[in-house]
């Protein structure tokens, strides 16, 4: 299947070495911001499904990375870290904005259909109609490409949890997408 | 959950992980695929990617611009300090009046007051607001010498994390950190004494440095608790010794919290909370799918357990919950709305209650204000923001602390945070005088003094508010600054990019050692025996400290 996970030749600078000369070097910090453009903006975009609101958090949360970088320590990998911030800046944008999909639709769309499927085509669409736990999951683990573990510290769940709630927010999707074509004319 | 849906799980983790599709069913690992595929397919506009890198570089080239100066901070200036000093006291005069105005209700919440009515919460606290007075005093630190304060290196290498301190002291736990590939990774935890001459390193049986967890792995009573990589719990009796086990493999129980005499652990697993005791075997208290996403916390006597579970979005109740800790029975149950719905994304970890003392305790709500609970008779609860208006509420469950004698809550103002603090026994409410654009502050150990920290502007600067109204000036610091007060409260430790410095409080006046050592300094643990550790950061690679008080 397409990972997300990249992995870099030895002689490329660590996070860690860059972050902590990107305190000082803009260089650093614009070749960190390459970096996770694309893994924070992803996370975003499955979030919000919006490409104008996703731009706007996405800047907002490299803002705040620049201004509390000397903060960061290397206790989670840099990818978490911004996640992390991504997640607090979503928290606000829903703070101001109420969800667009009513919580009881998603939650009556509970049947799972585990022989069908879900179709590439369907994926933008399902996401916005999940539960938000399990859409947020599914973002954290394909869209930002975070662990199991990374999943689980950031969630409060145990491991064995986080791959159950991914298994069960998958097979959701598929009874989503199965409904949904049912219902079309 | 049964046995074929767990394999799936599993098959599925690791199809995501490898692309092995193993024993996964095919529909499933179909909709693996394109839900990754989605993901690859997203890539941000090149337009706006270039747009955000250039103002990102435009922010970062920019000159600091000066500390942007509080009307505190112009207090320390020489010219014109009398002056301002004037306008210090009217200031707080000012503020005084205020807090009189909301103690005498008028911006209470309705349906709340301090004697009750009927139909409406029942005060069941005797905290009393009445203003204190600030007599503003400030001073100037004196500079220490260094070499009044031995510093030993245990360790250098390239990058390490201190994980924590035995209780006593005497032992040390850190991480050396690997950096390969572009990642940072664990690399191995090593268990060392004080001295750096006794070594193990448990960390072969650590499943991951990620899960580490609250509480702290060391246990008040100087053991040491560690999850195996086969997800069983582990406990270290001695440090070196043999572990023993207290949670079987494949268990993967999260510690929630401790007591404070660390017989007693409260974990989570698979939507059910389980307690652990010494001597008794662990076991699940309640029923399955009761708790979601929890924060739990023992009395100060371990009597009880309060658990405080969930908000979700679709679950938007907050539900405290209160154990009695030997026997895991519910005392009582109490289901808090939230005060606004969470947005559709959130899930909020319910926040462990901070209790006050044996039998009063705060529970934090999500964007609510923070109410105070009785162990007795569990309701009717009072909100705290009763003296303080519905505004009252703080932005995050750590903007309130306590020392057992003393409240300290942090709230947002206009342009500026405000700083109350509450004598427990006897009731007073006063605002602090110090104050900031967006301070951190932390509450001493054995007073009501309060350290503040402000990294407003570009720079950083502390201050020490005394229980009597002096403001003491910290050292200064750099950027990244992590400060801790040692356990006497006489004394605290500052550590930033500009180094550790230490500030001694000496009976009105304050004494800075700067810097004790240079580099960036992190990981600030006071030992009970006195002695201060740190981690400083070179350009060479990174040092494990411990600095010893005359």
């Amino acid at each position: 299947m397409n990972r997300l996970i990249a992995t870099a030749p030895p002689d490329v600078p660590s996070d860690l070495a860059l972050a902590r000369r990107a305190v000082a070097e803009p260089a650093a910090f614009a070749e960190l911001y390459r970096r996770h453009l694309p893994t924070v903006y992803r996370y975003l975009v499955a979030r919000l499904g919006h490409v104008q609101e996703a731009e706007d958090l996405t800047a907002q949360c490299f803002e705040a990375a620049l201004h509390g970088l000397a903060r960061y320590d290397g206790r989670s990998s840099l990818a978490t870290w911004l996640i992390g911030i991504a997640r607090h800046k979503l928290a606000d944008h829903f703070r101001r904005a109420r969800p667009t999909v009513p919580l009881d639709e998603a939650a009556l769309l509970a049947d799972p259909a585990p022989d069908r499927a879900l179709a590439r085509a369907e994926v933008a669409d399902v996401l916005r109609r999940l539960p938000p736990e399990r859409a947020e999951l599914l973002a954290l683990r394909f869209y930002a490409g975070l662990s199991v573990a990374e999943c689980a510290r950031l969630l409060g769940r145990s491991e064995g949890a986080i791959k159950m709630l991914t298994l069960r927010a998958i097979q959701q999707a598929q009874g989503l997408a199965a409904r949904q074509s049912e219902e079309a004319p | 959950m049964n046995r074929d849906e767990q394999r799936a799980a599993e098959a599925l983790a690791s199809f995501i992980e490898t692309g092995e599709a193993g024993t996964l069913p095919p529909p499933l690992a179909a909709s693996a695929d394109a839900l990754g595929a989605h993901a690859h397919s997203i890539a941000p506009d090149a337009t706006f990617a270039a747009r955000l890198e250039a103002r990102l570089l435009a922010q970062h080239a920019a000159p600091s611009e000066p500390p942007r100066r509080s009307w505190l901070a112009a207090l320390f200036r020489p010219v014109g300090r009398l002056a301002w000093a004037g306008l210090v006291v009217l200031l707080a005069i000012g503020l005084t009046l205020m807090l009189r105005a909301l103690s005498q209700g008028e911006a209470r919440p309705a349906g709340v007051s301090p004697t009750g009515t009927p139909g409406e919460p029942t005060p069941v606290v005797t905290l009393t607001p009445t203003e204190g007075a600030a007599t503003v005093v400030t001073t100037q630190p004196a500079a220490g010498d260094p070499e009044r304060y031995p510093i030993t290196e245990l360790v250098r290498t390239p990058a390490l994390a201190l994980d924590g301190l035995s209780p006593d002291g005497q032992w040390v736990t850190y991480w050396e950190l690997s950096e390969e590939g572009g990642m940072t990774t664990p690399g191995q935890l090593v268990l060392s004494d004080r001295t750096g001459t006794e070594l193990c390193t448990p960390s072969a049986a650590l499943a991951s440095r990620d899960n580490l967890f609250e509480p702290r792995p060391w246990l008040a009573d100087g053991r040491y608790l560690y999850m195996g990589e086969d997800g069983g719990l582990r406990l270290l009796d001695e440090p070196c010794g043999e572990p023993r086990s207290i949670a079987p493999a494949g268990s993967w129980l999260t510690p929630l919290a401790a007591s404070d005499d660390g017989q007693q652990l409260a974990l989570m697993g698979q939507d059910r909370l389980w307690l652990w005791r010494e001597g008794e075997a662990i076991r699940p208290i309640g029923d399955e799918g009761s708790v979601i996403f929890p924060g739990a916390s023992f009395s100060p006597d371990g009597r009880w357990l309060a658990v405080s579970s969930g908000p979700s979005a679709d679950l938007p109740s907050t539900s405290l919950t209160l154990r009695e800790a030997a026997t895991g029975q519910a005392h009582w149950t109490h289901d808090l709305p939230s005060p606004e719905p969470l947005g559709g994304t959130e899930n909020r970890p319910g926040e462990p209650p901070l209790w006050l003392d044996a039998e009063r305790m705060v529970v934090t709500l999500p964007r609510g204000e923070p109410l105070l609970f009785t162990v007795g008779e569990g309701g009717p609860s009072q909100p705290l923001s009763t003296f303080f208006g519905v505004e009252a509420r703080p932005d995050s469950f750590h903007d309130i602390q306590s020392n057992g004698s003393t409240l300290l809550w942090q709230r947002a103002g206009e342009g500026t945070a405000e700083l109350l603090r509450y004598d427990l026994a006897t009731g007073e409410v006063m605002s602090c005088v110090v104050s900031a654009e967006n301070p951190r502050a932390l509450l001493a150990p054995t007073s009501a003094d309060v350290l503040l920290v402000d990294e407003g502007g570009g720079a950083g600067r502390l201050w020490v508010e005394s229980a009597g109204g002096e403001i003491i000036e910290g050292p200064a610091a750099g950027m990244g600054i992590e400060a801790a007060w040692a356990p006497d409260g006489r004394r605290y430790a500052v550590g930033s990019s500009e180094g550790l410095a230490l500030a001694e409080l000496d009976g009105g006046g304050t004494t800075t050692v700067t810097p004790l050592a240079g580099g960036w300094a992190s990981d600030l643990h006071w030992g009970a025996d006195g002695a201060l550790w740190a981690v400083v950061r070179t350009p060479d690679g990174a040092r494990l400290l411990r600095v010893e008080m005359p």
